[in-house]
């Protein structure tokens, strides 16, 4: 049971800011108060105690697992596979309204496409660049 | 390692520093344990899959210690481990380069563990016993005093049984501070509550567990 304001007010400011932080008037409160010195030593036990509670190491084995259990692709690339099916209906679709006259032509247009997609992933990896600088 | 700023303008520079990218990440391999969170990060979401590793090995032993006094059981601690490190490479891409990775990472934890909680597939409880005897740092700074170390180990164990009786979300706070050292601001963002609120909570948590420690102690006569 808190006494009086004075324990209150020790309380909530050794809470707040530390014992070590207090003003000389309260700092002096832990001298004259049997309760709030018993509940000062109490909480540094528990929290002594809890500090020192176990910590366990984590085994090779473990470490293995979840490495073994991450998706092969990177992130960003996990977010993007949409993109591929959508790629690939997009280009049927313009096969469909645009006939190719040869399979030179096609593979023209195929290399063209090709091309335009590295310049976009380059410079999508610079702009990442910046981003992290 | 340090990633030097580009400043680009137009296209072909652009084009030129994608270039020089793809070169600089394959010449960092060997800094990637001096590398910041945010630069590991960086390099996974190019593909590099030796800097989650990175990030996985430093950060498994508090994800899983955090989950174990979470669920009081080493199985599901470490599934749910595997789980969060899952579940934050998939997420990579939505985390912010500027924030603190450790409180987000922590977050996914508590979610999960929290979420294993509710479904109640947690598995049995590891004894108080077992987890004190598994416990390297649980020796008092003067081991050689038998009747000291015996004293030592009976106020442990009536702090984790008093632990225990907790609500979980309540204890998971309380071990965030006090056994994992975090700091207000990232127990607020791992809990997303405010820094006030888990003070509060914080003392709450604190006046109980003395409270049941009183009552115990009194009990035992």
């Amino acid at each position: 049971m808190v006494s009086n304001d004075n324990c209150n007010e020790f309380r909530k400011s050794v809470d707040e800011f530390g014992i070590a932080a207090l003003s000389a008037s309260l700092g002096q409160h832990i001298n004259d108060c049997v309760a709030c010195a018993r509940w000062q030593e109490e909480n540094q036990s528990i929290v002594m105690m809890v500090d020192a509670m176990p910590q366990f190491d984590v085994s090779e084995q473990l470490t293995q697992r979840i490495l073994t259990s991450l998706p092969r692709q990177s992130p960003s690339m996990i977010s993007s596979t949409f993109l591929i099916p959508a790629a690939v209906v997009g280009a049927a679709a313009l096969g469909a309204v645009m006939p190719f006259e040869s399979i030179e032509g096609l593979a023209s247009s195929a290399v063209s496409l090709l091309a335009l997609f590295m310049i976009h992933l380059l410079i999508k990896s610079a702009r990442t660049e910046e981003m992290v600088a | 390692m340090s990633t030097k700023a580009l400043k680009c303008e137009t296209l072909p520079e652009l084009f030129l520093n994608g270039l020089g990218v793809i070169a600089r990440r394959h010449l960092t391999r060997e800094n990637l344990d001096s590398a910041t969170d945010g630069e590991l990060i960086t390099l996974t979401l190019r593909g590099n899959p030796r800097a989650y590793e990175v990030i996985v090995r430093k950060y498994q032993k508090l994800v899983y210690n955090v989950l174990y006094q979470m669920l009081q059981n080493h199985e599901s601690a470490a599934d749910v481990t595997q789980d969060t490190f899952v579940r934050a490479f998939k997420a990579l891409n939505t985390f912010r380069l500027d924030a603190p990775f450790k409180p987000w990472l922590l977050r996914i934890a508590s979610n999960s563990g929290l979420n294993k909680i509710r479904e109640g597939k947690s598995r049995e409880h590891d004894s108080l016993d077992y987890m004190l005897e598994e416990n390297a740092h649980a020796e008092p700074a003067s081991g050689q005093n038998v009747e000291v170390e015996v004293e030592w180990r009976l106020s442990q164990s009536m702090v984790a049984g008093a632990l225990q009786k907790l609500p979980p979300r309540q204890r998971h706070i309380f071990l965030l501070r006090y056994q994992q050292d975090l700091s207000y601001a990232e127990i607020a963002q791992v809990a997303d509550e405010s820094e006030a609120s888990i003070k509060s909570l914080l003392f709450r948590t604190r006046e109980r567990l003395r409270k049941m420690l009183q009552d115990e102690m009194q009990v035992k006569g």
